[in-house]
């Protein structure tokens, strides 16, 4: 009788420790997941922290550049930029600004260590494309170009829409050539206060030749808009359009490229050419501006 | 003696229970799933703040000195989320240009504060947009 006592005493024991006992794993368990997932939280909260500065910063400088970048997939790839040349402002002090404001108060309000490196602009503002296109904004002493090309060699355009309005007068415009073995339709639209010199044209371009076209504001040989189509300066199938006028007439430029063999669905993005280096305690992220993600 | 044993070791075993009994507790009132609403309310403050820059409502809010706009916008977030933004300028920011707070929002315990820039006029501004779950009274 006392030994079946004592029995019923260890069982009822045993079965309390083994209770509480479970019962406090399941709770360190518990608590142990929500640690970490509250630990994980925090460090999603971080990294989107860091895309959050960079989606920010990327849109301030699209907005300060001011060249409109807009990429459509319909079958082809084509890649439209409109631009004013010269800008309506000077595109390098805005971009030392911007620098100065993310270096001193952008870094001190969201408690982090933020540099812009600049260093590489320097007379000209590079937008590169994830696929090796090239878009510079060139501003040496007044003279404005832009250059479309790609440093992998070819674009591979096969055929654009160059518009250019133009302020002022011109006096002459060169004749349209006919190379040999055209492989690029260029739809060229040219309009200034001179109604005569007009141009609404279906230019075959040969991309392996350089194709240029002059527009003259005055008898000075230096008064003018200079345009290379194809090949030129050790770019291939490119395009140029360079603002010479000793006035600096404004272009309103509007340039729309088809090139149909480019793989767009891997990701394509414009970067500019400025390293945004972020560091907070333990995150640190070095990376190119990132203008925009085209999907 | 057997009376005296008996009473120790039924002690030990309160003793042993009352202090897993406390574990237990203690473990489960720190486990609290509430510290990732702040990484949810994180997350949508940015979109919001993001939306308002790339739809151009903070760029508009400076540049006509008014922020009925961007009161609309915060009107349409979710019930349960209340914002109120600032917006400062680079050069001067010792007092807010422009207040908005969203419609039927008291200021609660937690508020997070997220910020982003923006460019207008040849200026450098910046938006703070604090943000809060809505305390129900």
């Amino acid at each position: 009788m006392v030994q079946g006592g004592n029995m019923k005493g260890y069982i009822v024991s045993f079965s309390a420790i083994l209770l509480l006992s479970s019962m406090l794993l399941f709770s360190m368990f518990y608590s142990e997941n929500v640690n970490s997932r509250n630990y994980s939280g925090n460090e999603i909260k971080k990294y989107s922290k860091i895309e959050f500065i960079k989606d920010d910063l990327g849109f301030d400088v699209n907005k300060i550049l001011g060249t409109s970048i807009e990429v459509q997939k319909e079958g082809n790839l084509e890649i439209v930029f409109r631009e004013q040349m010269p800008a309506d402002f000077n595109k390098m002090q805005r971009v030392v600004k911007l620098k100065e404001f993310i270096e001193s108060s952008y870094s001190a309000i969201n408690n982090s260590e933020i540099e812009l490196n600049i260093s590489r602009m320097n007379k000209v503002i590079p937008v590169r494309f994830s696929n090796g296109l090239e878009y510079d904004y060139n501003f040496d002493s007044g003279k404005n170009s832009i250059v479309f090309y790609s440093t992998n060699g070819n674009t591979d355009i096969s055929s654009m829409d160059l518009n250019l309005n133009v302020s002022g007068s011109s006096v002459y415009v060169s004749n349209f050539l006919f190379p040999p073995n055209p492989d690029v339709t260029v739809n060229f639209n040219y309009v200034d206060g001179n109604a005569l010199n007009e141009k609404h044209e279906t230019l075959l371009v040969n991309s392996g030749l350089d194709y240029p076209i002059i527009i003259r504001f005055s008898n000075d040989a230096e008064d003018i808009i200079e345009i290379h189509l194809g090949s030129f300066d050790a770019k291939t199938n490119a395009v140029k359009v360079w603002n010479k006028t000793l006035n600096e007439n404004k272009i309103s430029l509007g340039l729309k490229t088809i090139m149909p063999t480019i793989d767009f669905n891997s990701g394509f993005k414009a970067f500019v050419d400025m390293d945004l280096n972020y560091m907070q305690t333990d995150i640190n992220s070095d990376s190119l501006i990132e203008l925009k993600q085209f999907s | 003696m057997k009376g005296f044993v008996i009473s120790i070791d039924s002690m030990i075993a309160l003793i042993i229970a009352f202090a897993m009994l406390v574990s237990i507790t203690g473990y489960f009132s720190n486990s609290k799933f509430d510290l990732l609403n702040e990484p949810k309310l994180a997350f949508v403050s940015q979109d919001v703040l993001t939306v308002l820059e790339k739809n151009n409502k903070l760029a508009e809010a400076v540049k006509e000195n008014q922020n009925k706009e961007i009161g609309k916008c915060l009107n349409k977030t979710s019930n349960n989320l209340c914002f109120e933004l600032n917006i400062f300028d680079y050069d001067d920011d010792s007092s807010a240009l422009s207040t908005a707070t969203k419609k039927g929002c008291k200021k609660g315990n937690s508020i997070l504060s997220t910020k982003r820039s923006f460019f207008s006029e040849e200026k450098f501004y910046w938006a703070e947009l604090k943000s809060w779950y809505k305390v129900e009274t």
